[in-house]
């Protein structure tokens, strides 16, 4: 299974690796900007669009 | 013979209770997608509350205690309040169902909440 | 040699195309940000495209409320608020220097599913705001909405009210709001959170202070009373969860804003910032803020974090007063910032107002055309002890506000004799630019108001803000108001309506008011009068009643554990600070559509008893049948009954005279507190979204007609004698002790204002509204070849921005009827 902490998007915590954010850029019709959302290493991507391996 | 504690709050109490099953029943998609064919929404006698678009509204002509789901309907013409009905409500029985034509599901203009249906179910609906 | 860009700007400025030379003089960034903003208020009733509904905190909040239902209100709301904050999505735009937003996407609005199950059906009845995939969200939707049916505050609310005042109140006909925190207008407790003394680090360990006293005496000998302890012990536990929270969630940006720096951004200036906005999360809402940045960004966390608890429809505030002292330090002391630097803060902190989006149920939409809420920022102003309070900051506030034009925030400012010129200019040059802002009120006039109607000691009145657009309330601990009452705002139209119906609601076929007599029967104008006397109290009483009780049991039924945090009082007796123990009391009515009592009363008087010329079964008829067939009669009651603003004692007595009897009556009725509940006429747009609730009145106007403009403002072209003449009759009451505030609008010809000679008219109309001691006026200066022409091309004219009432909007965002409301008013001449 591919999991969160295989792609470049994941940013693990210093202090917990386990867990950490998926950070993306998005440029949507009016602004740009980066956007966080906390997930877990060990959670699937294998359906994730914008997983990309490290 | 049972004691029966006095009835309070009359029709008013009958209409908040009516409002208040509109919005607790578990209703699910199907529940709030589905319009019949002949809807309270789609009639000329119903008034769309002016507090919001959750989609009830009044009957300008029946009262409560009005009942026209059951067979035959109860019509009640006086009282001091009006029955509280549903968008989607099913009144295929009700004899005083008019069609309206809808011409306002915009509602950029703030139109008259009397005559608008600004539900998103009731977009795609004839006109 | 003049270049082809000055030329141009010379131009924009000489067509007083304002909103042109706003994006020609704005820094790159500040443009940028203007422009990146999605904007969440309504064209009329409907949102714009692309605006979607936030599912993340629905979701996240219901799935924490669901695992918490051991606990009581404050802590399971605390903990769920806690479960958004740590896991909902967050982001950082590009340029941006403030982070903050309360949904997980730029796009998207808030929805508050605890609040009330009416607008849970509408949010999913929405067209064009349902997220994709359309199917997936509907489905979600509706198993949120089935969780909440009949376990919102609303609903909770609902099953204590009288049943008959419910079903009156939720007809939307004679008042509206929401009588529940989740969609008050909250102020806060400024002087105890934004004073620079004290970080959420340091109330937790003061809150720990408590805990351990509380602890040491449940553990020692027991009486009666230690039982409150109990209680609050467990909401002292809800406030610490909630600062910790909310330190965490700043630290979330902290680590994004390092994440991007060193990761993503290549600029090394951008990188810099980053960095500068990573330090700037660490310390606040932490510790207390030391630059301006950091004091723009606490302020900024609390307003976001108190809406991730409930839709705050206002937002009280002062900015230039709390945050000056770190402007002063920043450009003037320490110089770390140039006065361009600090500008495109001051800009972006209003444009970062301007992003808040929260679903609006359809009445406030169209009562709010074009904003999300009445964020009316106080400016000016006075010091606890007197002295004048403009500073630098203010005058950066009126400068910021004409390069990026947003509708919302707007100011309101508090005028006194001190007020140097050269704010007075700034003021003015807003206005001349056609912000529609600031206000302007009169602050000798509003504080003596405040210590009359609730006993605020002055020192503490002195600290007023505008509690929503018009109603000014101290920022101290007894003195600030948590739940602004929202729901006391009457459709007063109705009594005057009612008096000539019976009491009968001719437009929703419901008795709603008091039987007050057969109109057709009375004899002569005293009889009216006390009909007018009776249905006016009791649509006082029946939105009062039903408020009163909203706020009573607020603390049961909703809980605001984030509010209470920050607030001394709470913090100090482990109460929740919608608890009305406490405050001293705040409240008024907001008198919506209230000239046509004064306009109508004096119709019938004159036409009717004195003049003899109609009986009253002819007017009634003629109502009934909404003037239909008595065109004729109709232009008669329009143009020879007397109208108010024309300083005609015949008219202007009446008006006193109502404004008396409601001023009696507002010290009879009680808030929670035991204080009194004074009137305040203004409208927003409730005029428009009321025009088809309101029958035909004595006035002239039919159903369906737009009602006047509101507060105090004659009905739009019917004040014919000038702008003295409009003074003179807003004179004729006392601005202290006949109710809260008196809006009024006027509109100036922008042609006759420009220049130095335009600001010295100006100031001498200033001057004479001081002296005649009105609290309040606001001026619309774009002339109607400007709005006809963005009529006819919206997109050209996209910028353009009205005042509408106690709001600005952008012009292309209000309904027609909206629209041409504003066109018909009197430009008057100085």
């Amino acid at each position: 299974m591919t999991t969160c902490n295989e792609c470049t998007n994941f940013f693990p915590l210093e202090d917990d690796p386990s867990t950490g954010d998926c950070v993306q850029r998005v440029v949507d019709p009016r602004q740009a900007y980066y956007k966080a959302k906390p997930v877990d290493e060990d959670t699937d991507a294998s359906k994730c669009d914008q997983f990309q391996k490290k | 013979m049972a004691r029966k504690r006095k009835t309070r709050g009359g029709d008013w109490a009958q209409i908040r209770d009516a409002q208040a099953k509109s919005r607790s029943t578990a209703k699910g998609v199907e529940g709030r997608e589905h319009v019949p064919e002949i809807a309270c929404g789609k009639c000329k006698k119903f008034s769309e509350n002016a507090y919001g678009s959750d989609g009830s509204g009044y009957c300008t002509v029946l009262k409560m205690g009005s009942d026209v789901t059951k067979e035959p309907p109860v019509y009640i013409l006086e009282g001091e309040a009006s029955l509280v009905t549903m968008f989607n409500m099913d009144t295929s029985k009700c004899k005083y169902y008019e069609k309206m034509a809808i011409i306002d599901t915009d509602a950029t203009e703030c139109a008259d909440p009397h005559y608008r249906r600004t539900q998103r179910q009731m977009a795609n609906l004839d006109k | 040699m003049v270049n082809a860009a000055t030329k141009e700007l010379k131009k924009h400025e000489k067509d007083q195309e304002w909103w042109w030379v706003a994006e020609k003089t704005r820094s790159k960034r500040l443009d940028y940000l203007r422009k990146a903003v999605w904007k969440k208020g309504a064209i009329g009733g409907a949102y714009n495209p692309g605006i979607k509904i936030d599912l993340e905190r629905p979701i996240l909040f219901t799935e924490a409320w669901k695992e918490n239902d051991q606990d009581p209100m404050m802590l399971r709301k605390a903990k769920a608020i806690a479960h958004v904050l740590e896991n909902i999505s967050i982001f950082i735009t590009d340029q941006a220097q403030l982070v903050g937003y309360i949904g997980s996407l730029p796009h998207t609005i808030q929805w508050y599913p605890e609040g009330a199950s009416i607008v849970n059906e509408e949010v999913y009845n929405e067209p064009g705001t349902v997220p994709e995939p359309k199917e997936k969200s509907l489905k979600i939707m509706a198993e949120i909405n089935d969780y909440w049916g009949g376990q919102t505050a609303i609903d909770k609310l609902g099953r204590v009210l009288n049943p008959e005042d419910l079903v009156k109140y939720m007809s939307g006909v004679i008042g509206w709001g929401v009588p529940t925190s989740a969609y008050g207008y909250a102020g806060k407790d400024y002087e105890y959170i934004l004073t620079g003394k004290r970080g959420f680090e340091d109330i937790i360990e003061e809150i720990d202070g408590y805990m351990d006293e509380a602890e040491k005496r449940t553990s020692g000998e027991p009486g009666p009373d230690i039982f409150p302890l109990y209680d609050k012990m467990l909401n002292w536990e809800a406030m610490q969860i909630i600062l910790e929270a909310s330190i965490n969630f700043a630290g979330r940006y902290a680590r994004l804003a390092r994440v991007i720096s060193e990761n993503f951004e290549s600029n090394p200036k951008r990188k810099e910032e980053l960095m500068r906005i990573s330090e700037t999360c660490e310390q606040v809402p932490a510790k207390p803020p030391r630059t301006l940045q950091e004091s723009f960004q606490f302020d900024w966390f609390v307003q976001t974090l108190a809406r991730f608890e409930a839709y705050e429809g206002s937002m009280p505030c002062r900015p230039d007063y709390y945050h000056g002292p770190y402007y002063d330090k920043d450009v003037n002391i320490d110089k770390r910032l140039t006065k361009e630097e600090a500008l495109d803060l001051v800009g972006e902190f209003m444009i970062r107002t301007y992003e808040i989006g929260v679903f609006a149920p359809r009445w406030a939409r169209e009562g709010l055309q074009g904003i999300t809420g009445t964020w009316v920022w106080t400016m000016g102003g006075v010091n606890k002890d007197g002295s004048d309070a403009c500073n630098d900051l203010t005058i950066a506030f009126m400068q910021a506000a004409r390069l990026v034009r947003v509708s919302n925030p707007t100011f309101g400012f508090r005028w006194h004799p001190g007020v140097k010129d050269e704010v007075m200019r700034e003021c003015f040059e807003c206005i001349r630019h056609g912000l529609g802002y600031p206000s302007m009120r009169n602050d000798p006039i509003l504080v003596e108001n405040t210590v009359y109607w609730y006993g605020h000691p002055v020192e503490e009145a002195r600290t007023w803000v505008h509690q929503a657009c018009m109603s000014p309330c101290p920022t101290t601990k007894h003195g600030f108001q948590p739940m602004r009452m929202a729901s006391a705002t009457a459709n007063t139209a109705k009594m005057v309506e009612y008096a000539l119906s019976d009491g009968f609601d001719r437009v929703v076929q419901m008795q709603m008011g008091p039987k007050t007599g057969d109109p057709r029967k009375f004899k002569d104008f005293e009889e009216l009068f006390q009909a007018w006397t009776a249905q006016m109290e009791w649509l006082m009483n029946i939105l009062v009643r039903t408020v009163n009780l909203g706020r009573a049991k607020d603390p049961e039924f909703f809980g605001r554990p984030f509010l209470s945090a920050i607030s001394e009082r709470s913090v100090e007796s482990g109460l929740d600070a919608v608890s009305p123990e406490g405050e001293r009391g705040n409240c008024w009515v907001t008198f919506f559509t209230w000239v046509e009592n004064a306009d109508s009363l004096a119709a019938v008087k004159k036409l009717v008893f004195d003049e003899k010329k109609y009986t009253m079964d002819d007017l009634i008829t003629a109502l009934e049948a909404d003037w239909e067939g008595h065109e004729e009669m109709r232009l008669d009651f329009v143009n020879n009954a007397p109208k108010w603003g024309n300083d005609d004692d015949y008219v202007d007595d009446i008006m006193v005279r109502c404004l008396k009897e409601v001023a009696r009556h507002s010290h009879e009725i009680k808030c929670p507190s035991g204080n009194n509940w004074p009137a305040l006429p203004e409208n927003v747009s409730g005029n428009i979204h009321y025009a088809s609730l309101v029958g035909a009145l004595p006035n002239g106007r039919r159903l369906g007609d737009a009602l006047y403009d509101g507060g105090v403002s004659p009905g739009p072209g019917l004040d014919k004698k000038g702008p003295s003449a409009v003074l003179k009759s807003c004179s004729k009451f006392d601005h202290i002790k006949d109710g809260r505030a008196f809006l009024l609008n006027q509109r100036l010809s922008p042609t006759q204002l420009s220049g130095e000679k335009g600001f010295k008219l100006w100031k001498s109309y200033m001057d004479t509204w001081a002296d005649l001691g009105l609290d309040h006026v606001q001026f619309n200066m774009v002339d109607d070849t400007t709005l006809r022409a963005a009529q006819s091309d919206p997109e050209k004219y996209a910028e353009v921005i009205v005042r509408v009432a106690g709001y600005s909007a952008h012009f292309v965002d209000i309904s027609r009827k909206t629209q041409d409301n504003i066109i018909q008013r009197t430009v008057v001449g100085l």
